[in-house]
């Protein structure tokens, strides 16, 4: 009973420290622009065909390949989660934030199918993290990747805390996303801040595109559930705050294994959108509550 | 006015003769037209690329004396847009044959104008509703669910011994069939699933599964899953250390998605198939193979040979003095074909194909072998 | 000598009408001009179109003889204007050192002696340094709010009502601070509606009403009477 119950915390951890990356890119753009970037989700995926395709260039037998290409995944997306907000959020800056809803959709749908295209539709399995073996841990077996997954996730989101919290960047980031116009009183370039805040948010989802590639594979149509993860998330954790989001996602995960577990897969979808209707209902500003901001 | 009806009747009396003339300059050896209507992108893209292939392959290839071109259009994701291309299709072209979508939910909404305009849908589709449904122009040329299931329940009770399987099913519309269809076979062979578990397409973690499975005691796992989840399935189930055979659908036959597990990982892990092209079996199918890999740089599966034999049944209709839609659709009803992955015939309402095989993997590398054949499972033939 | 701050005949418009019409005046270095009005006299429009914050009709803002009505507001804030706006509007979630290391330019040692200088200025905030925005008192909210508009120096400061919601113990400290400010050198543009105080601390009055300046004198010559009747003669003086 107790190695069960650790082998699926390992796994859901696992997986939930991704979802909790994809989150809290999401809701730097919430906080950022005040609109919902629909296109997360597809550069999550977009991240783990890059895992794929940087891996062919590698010689065989590496050691350590994901590790190794995370640098270049997280640069890669960066620069496309910039180039997302020049095409899809900069020229609808004045405009109603329904109007960025559309253009992320409709790059979303371009990036799904560019890579449909390019790279087939099949799923591809991505670099791995570390090299496989297992470790006992109270009696379950967990996987050297599922630890490094966990690993790798916590120290991105730590690398993230430390530069919105200890560097002058990271506080004019918070500033800019705060109120853009008093940023902008303190000399503070919003282009800058938003074209850095959607580097930012492509980067956690290449690195989580990265970390779900090789255990969980990648294909081009996966783009909506994880889209659907963050925006969950997000509500759960109050829209807004972007540690609320992070510990939501990884919570969701491990709800919906250990439910899947107990009863069933459906069960524990059906619950988790219960809940999520009932936290609506009774508790709108998510379970840490809503931080400032304009809900989109 | 007496002038325009004198000119309108000149003009008649012009376009009669023009109309009869027609057919005298029409030569007999005219190329005959064929569509491929298949699902190139979106998330059947994997199948209609497949048959895309496989028909190409073989309407590049007519029998001698015979003569085609054809036409390639993507039919995508939704009916709306198959409907399209085939109402495009049936006006410019004009085809003896269409080459159809594996998308049931396509099929459906192309069947009814396709049997208005009386030209056969050569298909590889598993849907089972296209059959019932009173057209005569749905040409199946994959097997059914009560073809392929026999094959997958007999072969994990009556060869592998299992006794308390447990299903893993998607809760698409080819899971849900899938799974009753196997339900049905196990129950005839007095065997009862200790599990059935629906997992929707965007599941990625199977550990839930396996540990429900474990705990009802299950000593095999029989899978009705899209490429993706079965590849997960079957690699997590080896993580875990799962005891017991595996016995997927046709999806692990491909080798897209042998690709994403180890070998290690498929080590005695089956599937049913009407074919796998990759595996030894013959000359002929190596040839075919080769030439496919050559062509396409990229592996044939079973939906690429299905499609390439109902093409080819087409061109023998061709070669046998077939030339309209209506002929060929006759005679595709009231022949046998013997093809490269079988010997095809229909069943009075369009299924053509009877036959299935089990191929299971040796866990030294992600090339299957041909186990077991279960050839005309429902007696067609 | 040219003013440090200058405007000439600037004009703001606003869906409604016109906000600012053809206003001109100058604010001297070390001069503290009170802007006064009624609620919608213009006040906040005129402070903004100053600021950079909306574009301008028509006409001129000079800083030292320098045209800067091109400069969008973060450009403009970079040549030596600070903005403390109508209702502080401070960065919620950022603690005061956070909010003054935002504001202030330059390395990190020129910004830590920059903000050690507002501490200088304003003790009260020395005393928080640590605490979040939103869990300051209103009079601590307010000095941070003016600190934030001065820690880089600026030769012009613009501050729009910063009287509002404090008590009068707190306002004799906010105040005396905007006198410090204009000693130090800055031009001091105050908008506000509390006359006696606002005539207290500054060296010109400047009455708008319905956008248009009509009373431009050295506090010297007049008292609160005749700007509460400038600010209301004519008619009802809200839009």
């Amino acid at each position: 009973m107790i190695e069960a119950t650790v082998q699926l915390l390992a796994t859901a951890l696992a997986l939930g420290s991704a979802y909790a990356l994809t989150a809290l890119g999401f809701v730097l753009i919430i906080n950022a622009v005040g609109a919902v970037n629909f296109a997360h989700g597809d550069l999550v995926m977009a991240g783990g065909f890059v895992a794929v395709a940087l891996s062919l260039l590698l010689p065989e037998g590496l050691p350590v390949p994901g590790l190794i290409l995370l640098p270049a995944v997280l640069l890669t997306m960066a620069v496309g989660g910039a180039a997302l907000a020049a095409v899809a959020y900069a020229p609808l800056r004045r405009s109603p934030p329904v109007s960025v809803f559309i253009s992320t959709i409709a790059v979303g749908l371009i990036l799904q199918h560019a890579i449909s295209l390019g790279a087939g539709p099949q799923p591809r399995v991505g670099p791995s993290l570390v090299g496989d073996g297992l470790v006992d841990l109270l009696g379950a077996a967990l996987s050297y990747q599922q630890l490094a997954t966990i690993a790798v996730a916590a120290v991105l989101c730590l690398a993230v805390h430390t530069l919105l919290n200890r560097t002058r960047f990271g506080r004019q980031l918070r500033a800019a996303a705060q109120d853009p116009e008093m940023a902008r009183a303190c000399g503070i370039d919003l282009r800058i801040t938003i074209g850095a805040t959607f580097a930012l948010a492509g980067a956690l989802a290449g690195g989580a595109g990265l970390l779900l590639s090789n255990q969980y594979f990648v294909t081009p149509t996966d783009g909506a559930m994880f889209m659907l993860k963050a925006y969950v998330a997000t509500v759960i954790g109050g829209w807004g705050r972007i540690w609320g989001a992070a510990v939501a996602a990884l919570c969701i995960a491990v709800f919906e294994v250990l439910v899947a577990a107990a009863v069933s897969y459906l069960v524990a979808e059906m619950l988790l959108y219960l809940g999520v209707l009932a936290l609506l209902m009774l508790r709108p500003q998510g379970l840490f509550g809503e931080a400032e901001g304009r809900r989109a | 006015m007496h002038m325009t009806i004198t000119r309108s009747l000149m003009t008649l009396s012009a376009a009669v003769a023009l109309a009869i003339g027609m057919p005298a300059t029409a030569q007999a050896d005219d190329p005959l037209a064929v569509s491929v209507l298949v699902p190139i992108t979106g998330f059947l893209a994997l199948e209609g690329t497949a048959q895309r292939n496989g028909a190409v392959m073989a309407l590049d290839n007519p029998p001698e004396g015979v003569r085609v071109t054809y036409d390639v259009a993507d039919t995508a994701t939704s009916p709306e847009v198959a409907v399209t291309a085939l109402r495009r299709a049936l006006d410019r072209q004009k085809p003896v044959a269409i080459a159809a979508p594996i998308f049931g939910t396509q099929m459906l909404a192309m069947a009814p104008i396709a049997d208005r305009a009386d030209v056969p849908l050569i298909t590889v589709s598993g849907t089972a509703k296209l059959t019932e449904l009173g057209h005569d122009i749905v040409f199946r040329f994959f097997p059914t669910d009560a073809v392929v299931k026999v094959a997958q329940a007999r072969y994990a009770v009556q060869d592998l011994g299992m006794k308390r399987p447990a299903i893993l099913f998607q809760t698409t519309a080819y899971g849900q069939s899938g799974r009753t269809e196997l339900v049905r076979v196990l129950g005839d062979l007095g065997v009862a699933p200790v599990l059935e578990e629906a997992i929707d397409p965007g599941i990625k973690d199977f550990v839930p599964a396996l540990e429900r499975a474990a705990a009802a005691g299950a000593d095999g796992l029989l899978l009705q899953l899209h490429s993706g989840p079965t590849a997960l399935a079957v690699r997590q189930a080896h993580e875990r250390g799962f005891e017991g055979p595996i016995v997927a659908g046709s999806a692990l036959h491909q080798p897209t998605t042998a690709a994403l597990v180890e070998p290690a990982a498929l080590a005695g892990v089956c599937a049913e198939s009407a074919s796998s092209p990759v595996s030894d079996s013959g000359a002929e199918m190596a040839a075919f193979a080769e030439a496919y890999r050559q062509r396409f740089e990229a592996e044939p599966d079973a939906f690429a040979l299905a499609q390439y034999d109902g093409m080819n049944m087409v061109l023998a209709a061709l070669a046998a003095g077939a030339r309209t839609a209506e002929a060929v659709k006759i005679w595709l009803a009231g022949n046998r074909f013997q093809g490269l992955a079988m010997e095809y015939v229909s069943d009075g309402t369009g299924n053509m194909a009877h036959d299935a095989i089990i191929l299971c993997y040796d866990g030294l590398t992600r090339t299957p072998v041909v186990r077991k054949r279960y050839d005309n499972v429902d007696g067609v033939r | 000598m040219t003013a440090r701050l200058a405007l000439d005949g600037l004009t703001v418009n606003h869906p409604d009408g016109v906000a600012v019409d053809n206003a001109s005046f100058a604010c001297a270095a070390g001069e503290v001009v009170a802007l006064m009005g009624a609620n919608g006299a213009g006040k906040s429009s005129l402070i903004r179109a100053v600021a950079g914050a909306d574009p301008v009709a028509s006409g001129r803002v000079r800083l030292d003889g320098e045209d800067v009505t091109a400069l969008r507001l973060e450009q403009r804030v970079r040549t030596g204007i600070g903005w403390c706006p109508e209702g502080r509007r401070l960065f919620g979630g950022l603690t005061v050192a956070e909010t003054l290391d935002v504001a202030a330019t330059g390395l990190a040692r020129d910004r830590s002696r920059a903000a050690d200088r507002m501490y200088a200025l304003f003790p009260i905030l020395a005393e928080r340094r640590g605490a979040v925005a939103w869990t300051l008192s209103g009079g601590q909210q307010q000095m941070l709010a003016i600190a934030r508009a001065v820690i880089a120096d600026p030769k012009v400061v613009l501050l729009d009502e910063p009287s509002i919601g404090l008590a009068p113990v707190v306002l004799d400290d906010v105040f005396a601070a905007i006198r410090r400010l204009a000693e130090s050198g800055a031009a001091v543009v105050l908008a506000e509606q509390v006359i006696p105080r606002s005539l207290a601390i500054a060296d010109r009055a400047i009455v708008l009403r319905r956008g248009v300046i009509v009373l431009d004198v050295p506090t010297a010559r007049i008292d609160a009477g005749v700007v509460a009747s400038a600010m209301l003669d004519g008619g009802s003086g809200g839009a």
